[in-house]
């Protein structure tokens, strides 16, 4: 059974469809990226998934606990970050730690993680950077050692040390056995840390793939060199020609590249390379193509 | 759930303390001027005299209000500067909590611990109605050692059944006001709903004082109920003051917290 599922989930805003029948799958010991631009319905799906919304239609299981509104429980084993929420800027971090500590009935003070992020607890919020408010948010999400971490465009603002704190934090938390759903931007990041991808666009899901599949099945970028005095061919079927001098042509080519290979092997050539599309690429070309 | 209560009653520490000491300056005050006030008290009764009727029943004074401390703090403390303070304190808090939380976006803290709503909202009204529990305590039974200070005798139950009176009132504005809060996403709407309701309310106790054909509307308003002068007067809580109080503040809190479980927060 998947840690997260979702089953044809449909949330609309008046006439706005945030989401529109997503199907997802989620298992544990995954990092699953959620990508799309703003307004794609990535923070909707996390918000219906923490409770926050509710769904018009479909229904979210989490770790094989329904998520409606009488229910909560499910929520002892999640934790939810997100760029978008404020903490209490009345409060010091460590109100807020010493709070959820009371709230969830926790035990032991999570000075590991302090130390780890290197967070000022005793510093008033307000007064706090927005990279250590995310630090500190980080800590609330994680003090309570959930199985599940919901991340809202997490590492919104941050600098590239505090990135990479974060990404090995994920990775352990992923390699611990926990589940991450990790709505981002920053496509870097998803190559990075995400074992999985979905593409959202206009609340619906138009990618669902393994980050090594999406990359290697979906675009080719081939390069081509040709040997001077050679006439190029007429490649334009395969693919989005850039033509980078009188011998030099770069294919962007979508689906199976063997018939283009194919054509140039008639070919004398004098150099050939063949890259896999970046995510950026992929996204893109979802977003051109759908 | 318990740390939700204390979260609440902990919110805005300093505006609650600041609120404390002026209600306590009002009284100490108010208390300090009755013995000029008593001295006078036959020029003001011949001046009440010549003032018209329906507009002294309109504010209800009557030419006796000043003879004792008792009926002169009902009339001048609690009819006008106490329920004030009340309906600006408890407004503030029940639109901060809720509509405040969501447009602070600071809610999301508590929505995301596995505590039901119906919790979360409950957790807000004890807490916030425990903190005016206090309000009307240092307000009101600080009248009391004000008076001995000033060495005027007071009848310590009456000023008991003030404090009754006046936590039902305030329980009632905060729970309409946490009715508000529940519906809305900005607190300032919240103020705005609650003190139009109020002003609304104001008038129609004004209007049905005033005219005869208007009295049905004494029904419709709060301040109707709010009879600190009647009730010293009897010595006893007024029983349809407790039923309206009672009733207003169950239907407002029941449709706050339906409306709190069912809507969305997109936070």
């Amino acid at each position: 059974m998947a840690f997260i599922e979702l089953t044809n989930l449909t949330k609309t805003f008046g006439k706005i469809s945030a989401l529109d029948d997503v199907n997802l799958q989620i298992e544990g010991g995954e990092i699953f990226g959620f990508l799309g631009p703003n307004g794609a319905g990535k923070s909707t799906a996390i918000r219906c998934m923490m409770g926050f919304l509710y769904p018009d239609r479909g229904s979210i299981e989490i770790d094989g606990s329904k998520v409606e509104r009488s229910t909560t429980k499910y929520l002892e084993k999640v934790g939810y970050v997100s760029s978008d929420l404020e903490l209490n800027e009345k409060w010091t971090g460590n109100e807020h730690i010493n709070f959820l500590m009371k709230a969830r009935n926790l035990q032991n003070y999570p000075s590991d993680l302090i130390d780890r992020l290197g967070l000022k607890v005793d510093e008033n919020t307000k007064n706090l950077s927005s990279g250590n408010k995310q630090k500190l948010a980080f800590i609330l999400a994680l003090m309570h050692k959930p199985s599940l971490l919901l991340l809202d465009e997490p590492t919104k603002g941050l600098d590239p040390l505090l990135q990479e704190e974060i990404y090995k934090i994920l990775i352990e938390f992923k390699n611990s056995g926990g589940c991450v759903f990790f709505s981002s931007h920053n496509l870097a990041e998803v190559e990075r840390v995400c074992d999985r991808v979905g593409i959202i666009r206009k609340g619906k899901i138009v990618a669902n793939e393994t980050m090594d599949t999406l990359q290697h099945k979906h675009i080719h970028i081939i390069n081509v060199v040709f040997v001077e005095g050679i006439e190029i061919p007429n490649l334009s079927s395969f693919g989005i020609i850039d033509q980078k001098s009188s011998t030099e042509v770069a294919v962007r080519v979508e689906g199976d590249i063997n018939p283009i290979l194919k054509i140039l092997s008639q070919y004398k050539l004098s150099d050939i390379k063949i890259d896999h599309a970046s995510l950026e690429d992929t996204f893109l070309h979802f977003y051109e193509e759908n | 759930m318990f740390a939700l209560v204390v979260k609440e009653i902990e919110r805005n520490k300093i505006s609650f303390a600041i609120y404390c000491l002026i209600s306590i300056s009002i009284v100490f005050l108010y208390v300090s001027l009755f013995p000029s006030i008593q001295d006078q008290s036959e020029q003001l009764s011949e001046l009440m005299n010549t003032m018209p009727k329906a507009m002294m029943d309109a504010f209800g004074i009557d030419k006796d209000s000043f003879d004792s401390i008792e009926k002169y703090l009902a009339v001048e403390l609690m009819s006008i500067f106490w329920p004030l303070l009340v309906i600006l304190l408890s407004t503030s808090r029940a639109g901060a909590c809720i509509s405040g939380d969501i447009e602070n976006r600071t809610l999301g803290l508590e929505l995301s611990l596995p505590i039901s709503r119906i919790k979360i909202f409950i957790s807000k009204f004890l807490g916030n109605w425990s903190a005016l529990f206090v309000f009307c305590c240092i307000s009101i039974f600080s009248i009391a050692p004000i008076c001995l200070i000033f060495g005027i005798e007071i009848e310590v139950s009456k000023v008991y059944i003030l404090f009754v009176h006046g936590l039902l009132f305030a329980t009632t504005v905060l729970s309409v006001g946490l009715l508000f809060s529940a519906f809305l996403s900005e607190k300032g709407k919240v103020f705005f709903s609650v003190g139009g309701i109020l002003l609304v309310s104001y008038i129609a106790n004004i209007v049905a004082n005033l005219s005869s054909g208007f009295s049905w509307l004494k029904h419709f308003s709060i301040f109707y109920y709010y009879d600190t002068l009647e009730l010293l007067d009897s010595g006893k809580l007024n029983s349809s003051s407790v039923i309206f109080f009672s009733a207003v503040s169950l239907i407002s809190i029941s449709f706050g917290l339906w409306k709190f479980r069912q809507r969305d927060i997109g936070i």
